[in-house]
C-alpha cells in the first residue's frame, strides 16, 4: 500500500463483526418468526 | 467562545483554501455552515435525550413515563430528531454544496442569518409549546392530524420554522444562478447537482408544509370555521413525508461527498448518477402516499398509482446510488492502486479507523438493508395492510433516518469539525467506536421494533400494550422484544452521547487540526478513465442484496396470504 495511506488496524475486523452480528440478528428474527407462523 | 468558533482566516478577498480538498472556501458560506451544524447538534442532544425517556417507557417491564409525559417526550423527540436535527444540517449541505463546492461567496448572507435566526426562534416556540401543552390541547407527536387540537403557538411555530427555512435556503438557489449565469453552459459538479435536486424537493415539501400548516393555524385561532380531516392528512404528507425525502437525497449528495473525500471513491458514470437524482424528483414524492394506504378518504387507485407504480421510479434511482456508490469506492480505489486485484481487497483496505467513512459506510449499507427494503414492501397496498400502525414503521423509519440519514451527518459533522473548524477530534479511540456502536445498537432496535410489529402486531404510539385497562387484550407475548427495544435504544443513545461528547470537546478542547483525510485525493495512478477498473466486488455485494430483497419480498407475502381473507 502506498505510504500516504492510513492504515485501518483491526477496524476492518470491527467492521465484518458488527455486519455478522446484524446479519445473525436478521436471520433469527425470520427463523423466529417462521416458527411463529409454522409452529 | 462560540463566536471565536465561528471565525476562520481569510485572506483579504475573504476566502482561504483547504489544505486538504483545494476547495476555495469564503467566509460568507464557512460561517453560516458553522451556525446551521452547530444548531443541529443541539437538536441531537434533545432529541436523543427524549429518545431515552421514550425507549424506556415502550420498554413496558421499566415503564418509566406515564401517557400524557410520554406524549411529550415522544412528541420532542419526533420534532427534534426528525426535523430540527435534520433540517438544520440539511441547510449547512446547501451551503456546502453550493458556494463551497463552487469556490463562491454566499449570496444574500443576510438571509442566511435571518433564516437561521428564525428557524431557531420557531424551534424553540415548537419545543415551548410542546412542553407547556395541557388538555384540552393534545400533544401534536409528528403529524398533528387535525381535527384534534394542538396549542395554537405549535402551529404558528411550524409556519414560521417553514418561512424560516425558505429563507435560509434562498442563498443556495441564488448562488447555483449566479453560478448557471456566468458559465450557461458548464455543469454543476454532481454534489452540487445532488444538493440543488434537494433544494427543490426542500422547496416542495415546505410550500406543502405552508399549504397544510396556514389554514390549520388559522383553523386553530378561530379565524377558519372548519377543516376536513381528510384534506388535511392528504396535505400534511406533502412535507411529512417531504422532509424525509430531503433527508434522502441530501443523505445521498452526503454519501457521494463523504466517500470521495474520505476513501477515495470517483464517480464511475455522472449521467447515471445525475439521472438517479432527477428520478428522485419527478417520483420520490411518491412514497409519500404509502402513509394513507388505510385512509378511507382516497381510492384504490389512487394509492395504487402512487405507490405501486410511480413510486417504484424512486426505488429505481435508490437501486442506482446503492450501486453507483460503492462501485466508485471499488473503481476509485483501484485506480489508486490501492487493495490490489482482488475481487474485495479495495473493501479491506478502505479507511474503517475513520468514522467520517465507516459512519458513511454503515449508513449506506444499513438504510439499504433495513430502511430501504422494508420500504419498499411497506410501499406496497397489499403488505402495508401487515405493517400498517404497528411497531414496525418506526422499526422501518428508525432504519431510514437514525442509521441511516443521522449516521451519515455524524460521519459528515466529523469532517465538518476537522476541515472547517479545524480540530482535532478528542477521545480518537472513542470517535472511532462510535458509528459502529451507534449504527450496530440502532440496527438491533430497528430490528425489534419491526419483529414487535410483525409477529405480534404491537401496536406504535402507545405506552402500554402488555396489560391494556379495561380489556383482556394484551400484546406481553411480546414483551422480550420490547426489551430488546429498550436496551439497543439505550446502548444506542449512549452511542449518540459519545457523538455529541467527541463533537463539542473537540471545538471546545481539541488540537489544531492537521488538515488530512485517510487517502490522497489526487490521482496519479493509471491513466485509464475509472469505468475501466473492475467492479466485480460490488456486483457481487448487488447480487447479495437483491437475493435478500427477494427472500423478504416472498416471506412477507407468504406472512399475508396467511393473515386473513380481505372482504369476507
Amino acid at each position: 500500500m502506498r505510504d500516504e495511506v492510513e492504515d485501518n488496524g483491526p477496524w476492518f475486523g470491527v467492521f465484518v463483526f458488527v455486519i455478522v452480528v446484524l446479519f445473525a440478528a436478521a436471520g433469527a428474527a425470520v427463523v423466529h418468526s417462521l416458527m411463529a407462523t409454522f409452529g | 467562545m462560540a463566536i471565536g468558533l465561528l471565525e476562520g482566516t481569510y485572506g483579504p478577498d475573504g476566502f482561504r483554501t483547504c489544505e486538504v480538498t483545494g476547495l476555495k472556501i469564503h467566509r460568507s458560506a464557512e460561517v453560516p455552515l458553522k451556525m446551521f451544524g452547530l444548531t443541529a447538534v443541539v437538536a441531537l442532544i434533545l432529541g436523543g435525550t427524549a429518545a431515552l425517556l421514550v425507549a424506556l417507557t415502550r420498554w413496558e417491564a421499566v415503564g418509566l413515563l406515564q401517557p400524557t409525559q410520554f406524549y411529550k417526550y415522544l412528541s420532542l423527540h419526533a420534532w427534534n430528531l426528525l426535523i430540527f436535527w435534520m433540517v438544520f444540517m440539511e441547510v449547512g449541505i446547501l451551503y456546502v454544496g453550493g458556494p463551497i463546492v463552487l469556490g463562491r461567496k454566499l449570496p444574500g448572507t443576510k438571509l442566511a442569518k435571518i433564516g437561521w435566526v428564525v428557524m431557531v426562534a420557531s424551534a424553540v416556540l415548537i419545543e415551548y409549546a410542546i412542553w407547556t401543552t395541557t388538555y384540552p390541547n393534545q400533544q401534536p407527536l409528528l403529524t398533528s392530524y387535525a381535527p384534534m387540537k394542538s396549542s395554537a403557538l405549535f402551529y404558528l411555530g411550524v409556519d414560521t420554522f417553514i418561512l424560516g427555512t425558505v429563507v435560509a435556503a434562498l442563498p443556495f438557489f441564488a448562488c447555483i444562478w449566479q453560478e448557471k449565469s456566468e458559465n450557461p453552459n458548464g455543469t454543476l459538479p454532481l454534489v452540487t447537482f445532488g444538493a440543488f435536486v434537494t433544494g427543490i424537493i426542500a422547496v416542495e415539501a415546505l410550500l406543502g408544509g405552508l399549504i397544510t400548516y396556514v389554514p390549520t393555524f388559522l383553523w386553530r385561532i378561530g379565524i377558519v370555521e372548519h377543516i376536513d380531516a381528510a384534506w388535511y392528512r392528504q396535505m400534511y404528507w406533502i412535507i411529512g413525508h417531504g422532509t424525509q425525502q430531503i433527508n434522502l437525497a441530501a443523505m445521498i449528495t452526503s454519501w457521494y461527498f463523504m466517500t470521495h473525500l474520505t476513501a477515495g471513491a470517483e464517480v464511475v458514470s455522472e449521467k447515471v448518477s445525475r439521472g438517479a437524482f432527477i428520478l428522485y424528483l419527478f417520483f420520490i414524492n411518491m412514497g409519500a402516499a404509502h402513509h394513507l394506504m388505510a385512509d378511507p378518504a382516497l381510492t384504490a387507485g389512487w394509492k395504487m398509482w402512487n405507490t405501486s407504480y410511480a413510486m417504484y421510479g424512486a426505488v429505481l434511482a435508490s437501486l442506482i446510488h446503492a450501486f453507483a456508490i460503492p462501485a466508485g469506492i471499488e473503481a476509485g480505489r483501484r485506480k489508486r492502486g490501492l487493495g490490489g486485484d482482488s475481487w474485495f481487497g479495495w473493501l479491506k483496505t478502505a479507511p474503517w479507523h475513520d468514522p467520517g467513512f465507516s459512519a458513511t459506510a454503515l449508513s449506506i449499507i444499513l438504510f439499504g438493508y433495513l430502511g430501504g427494503i422494508t420500504g419498499v414492501l411497506m410501499g406496497q397496498m397489499q403488505l402495508n395492510t401487515m405493517r400498517h400502525n404497528t411497531l414496525a414503521v418506526p422499526g422501518h423509519f428508525h432504519g431510514t433516518v437514525a442509521v441511516g440519514t443521522t449516521l451519515a451527518f455524524m460521519g459528515l459533522l466529523f469532517y465538518v469539525i476537522r476541515l472547517f473548524f479545524k480540530k482535532e477530534w478528542i477521545l480518537d479511540p472513542l470517535a472511532r467506536l462510535q458509528p459502529y456502536l451507534y449504527g450496530g445498537a440502532m440496527s438491533i432496535a430497528s430490528m425489534a421494533m419491526m419483529e414487535a410489529g410483525i409477529v405480534w402486531g404491537v401496536p406504535r404510539r402507545d405506552p402500554v400494550t402488555t396489560s391494556i385497562p379495561g380489556t383482556s387484550f394484551s400484546f406481553s407475548a411480546a414483551s422480550p422484544m420490547l426489551a430488546v427495544l429498550g436496551i439497543a435504544a439505550a446502548v444506542a443513545v449512549l452511542a449518540g452521547a459519545i457523538f455529541v461528547l467527541v463533537a463539542v470537546g473537540s471545538l471546545l478542547f481539541g488540537k489544531e487540526a492537521r488538515m488530512r483525510v485517510p487517502v490522497p485525493l489526487s490521482l496519479t495512478g493509471s491513466e485509464r478513465p475509472v469505468h475501466g477498473f473492475s467492479m466485480r466486488g460490488t456486483l457481487a455485494m448487488g447480487v447479495f442484496f437483491m437475493l435478500v430483497f427477494v427472500l423478504f419480498y416472498g416471506l412477507d407475502w407468504m406472512w399475508l396470504s396467511r393473515l386473513w381473507t380481505f372482504g369476507t
